[in-house]
Formats: C-alpha cells, sequence, structure tokens
C-alpha cells in the first residue's frame, strides 16, 4: 500500500538488516525542532519516523511521553500543523513518516479529511493505539481509498483470534507490544516476546515490529535479533527533554540513535 | 461514542466540580445515546446550586444527599414551580451525603 514503508522494509530484508523506528513527540520542544530532529535522526541510521500526535489523554503513554505531550501542546502544536510539517519535510526526506495518534484527533477533523490531507502531506501509515481492528470502521474506508495503511497493536496477552485479525488488518507493519503495560515501561522477557513474533509471523504477512521498552542499544540488538523493526520512543524523548535548552540538542540525540543502530547491525 | 469537553482539535478539556463524582470530562456512551435519541433531556446545576440543594434537602427532610445527588435536588427546585399542584416529580438519590460532609465543611470554612 505505502510504497515508502514497503520499499523501506524490503531494503532492509535485502541488507539482512531490521528497521529502527525512532519515535519522537511532534512538537516537543517545538514543530521546528521536530524537523530537524527528523532529518538529523535519519542520517543518524533511522529507517522510519513514527511521529507522535500530542493529545490531552494518552491512554497508552508512559510519564515520558506524557509530559512531552504536555510540552508539544503548550508550544501550540495542532494535528494541523503537523501535518504541515511532514509536507514541508517531504521537500528534504523519503523517509517513511507514521503518525502516531489518539481517535479523538482524528475524529474532530473528520476521518475522510484527516486522510487525504495527511496522505497529500506524505503520511506513509496511522498507528491508532485506542482504536482496535474492530473498532476502525469509520476510518478504514476514507484510509484506504487514501492508500494510508492502517497499522493495529498486539499485545501479549491477546489469544489466537485477535493475533489472525490484527495480522489481516494491520498494513504496512504490525506493531507487537512487547508488554502489558505503558510506553517507557522496562523490557520484559525477551523470550516470551520471540515466542510470540514467531506465531505473529506465522499468520502476518507484513513485517512486525516491537516497541514499549526498548530503551539501550542492548535492548535494541536484543529486539532485532527477533523482529522485522524495533521501535524506540521513550527513551529518545526522555534526551530531547533532559537537553531542551541546550543548542547541542539535536546532536545528543541523533549521537544515542546512531549509538541504537550500531548495536542492531553487530548484535 | 461520548460527548465530551473538548477543544476544536479534540483536546479534552480540564473540568471543575464540587462533587468528584461529576468532575468528568465526558458523559459516557449510554448516556449520549439517549440524548441523541430524545428520549432522555440533560440539564446542568451550579456548584451554588447543589450547595444550596445540600442544605435545603438536609434542612427540610433530614436526608443528607450526596454532593452528586444534590444537582438534581437543584433541577427539582427549579421545576417545581413550573408543574402544577398535582404532577409528580421522582428524584433519584443516587448516594448519600456522609461521604460529601468533609468536602462542605471546607468549602464553608468549617472546622469538624
Amino acid at each position: 500500500m505505502s510504497g515508502r514503508l514497503e520499499s523501506t522494509f524490503e531494503t532492509l530484508r535485502k541488507k539482512k538488516q531490521k528497521a529502527l523506528i525512532a519515535y519522537l513527540m511532534a512538537g516537543d520542544p517545538g514543530l521546528a525542532e521536530t524537523e530537524q530532529l527528523v532529518v538529523a535522526l535519519e542520517e543518524a541510521g533511522a529507517d522510519i519516523i513514527e511521529l507522535g500526535v500530542p493529545f490531552s489523554d494518552p491512554i497508552a503513554d508512559g510519564p515520558v511521553i506524557q509530559q512531552a505531550a504536555e510540552r508539544a501542546l503548550r508550544s501550540g502544536t495542532s494535528l494541523r500543523k503537523i501535518l504541515d510539517s511532514v509536507k514541508s519535510l517531504r521537500q528534504r526526506t523519503e523517509i517513511p513518516i507514521v503518525l502516531m495518534l489518539y481517535y479523538n484527533s482524528i475524529h474532530a477533523m473528520g476521518c475522510e479529511e484527516f486522510c487525504k490531507t495527511a496522505s497529500t502531506a506524505g503520511v506513509d501509515g496511522l498507528i491508532v493505539p485506542d482504536m482496535p481492528p474492530d473498532e476502525a470502521g469509520p476510518l478504514k474506508k476514507p484510509a484506504d481509498a487514501a492508500g494510508l495503511p492502517l497499522i493495529f497493536l498486539l499485545a501479549p496477552t491477546s489469544t489466537t483470534d485477535r493475533r489472525k485479525l490484527v495480522a489481516k488488518e494491520s498494513h504496512g507493519f504490525v506493531y507487537y507490544v512487547s508488554l502489558t503495560g505503558i510506553t517507557g515501561s522496562k523490557l520484559s522477557n525477551v523470550g516470551d516476546i520471540q515466542e510470540n513474533v514467531k506465531k505473529l509471523r506465522k499468520v502476518s504477512g507484513s513485517p512486525v515490529a516491537v516497541g514499549f521498552g526498548v530503551a539501550t542499544p542492548e535492548d535494541a540488538a536484543r529486539v532485532s535479533k527477533i523482529a522485522d523493526g524495533v521501535i524506540v520512543g521513550s527513551a529518545i524523548v526522555k534526551r530531547i527533554a533532559s537537553h531542551q535548552r541546550d543548542p547541542a540538542m539535536i546532536s545528543h540525540v541523533a549521537e544515542f540513535v546512531r549509538s541504537l543502530k550500531l548495536a542492531m547491525a553487530v548484535g | 461514542m461520548t460527548y465530551l469537553l473538548q477543544d476544536e482539535n479534540g483536546q479534552i478539556n480540564s473540568t471543575h466540580s464540587v462533587s468528584a463524582g461529576l468532575d468528568y470530562a465526558a458523559v459516557g456512551p449510554e448516556h449520549s445515546l439517549y440524548h441523541d435519541q430524545g428520549r432522555i433531556e440533560y440539564t446542568y446545576a451550579t456548584d451554588t446550586e447543589a450547595m444550596s440543594a445540600f442544605d435545603l434537602l438536609a434542612r427540610e427532610e433530614g436526608i443528607v444527599p450526596a454532593l452528586e445527588s444534590a444537582h438534581a435536588i437543584a433541577e427539582v427546585v427549579k421545576l417545581a414551580p413550573k408543574l402544577k399542584k398535582s404532577q409528580l416529580i421522582i428524584a433519584n438519590l443516587s448516594g448519600r451525603g456522609d461521604k460529601d460532609v468533609q468536602q462542605v465543611a471546607k468549602m464553608r470554612g468549617v472546622e469538624l
């Protein structure tokens, strides 16, 4: 469905590499910085950017990303401004960009208008954590029409039936949540993750990316051995937060992302 | 779907109510549906109206209503003068006010 997302996974597969998916909260500390970060993180080795849309009630997120959302909202970030940012980023980069956003942001804008605008701007996929595939009806049609893949999440507690449903409905990749908790928790039993990813691979034609709890280069190396993509969020956002007033913030964050990619290549 | 207190971007607004049980930005899908079907008419009471209703019921009936239910009594006070003497009103006291006595005392600067 999405050219950029598909061809990125395909290119990596040929190179026997795994995708490093770097999460940024759009608008933290401001959208200008977010745009600079996207370009810098691509240069540092990120293969896909997951752009979080700040929301007042982010039910899947831990404190690090919650606080980032608060900072982003305070800086005046809105969904429309983020889509403008993606549009202007598309003059500088072809890195796949997926949006991670809660359904109310889409609902407020209107599913159809949102999907059209996002697709035209150059968004490559949507992760909507509070919208399971069974409830995706209102979004599915306009997303399909706009060629926007919906990426669904699967949890360690998901049953076989759910696994099949998510595998069938998810396009671009399947987002496997490594733990029963919120973003920024500690990575738990990698053996369990491996087993669940294996089961998922049997029913899914799409690549499987693992997120929640991947915080260090060592974590990224371990997860890259068992999945097609490694999603790192809170660990990146934390570094942006602690260097907020540092002119070298972007290079600090890029350095961290470089260390993640390096560990994945070596590991 | 539920009705929410939200801004034009769908960000959920913070709320305030004298009663903790009503200090919430959504009304819930069941009530939203009843509203859309026109089966129930929904209304509101201010903190001040609810507090007066709390006093009124305690004084007149010896019943201490929960602050949530005091909002219903406040509506009774507004509605009753518009009805005939023969018409009945049923108000649901869904909770007891024992739990709210501290809160009411605090608001009035009374030390218990």
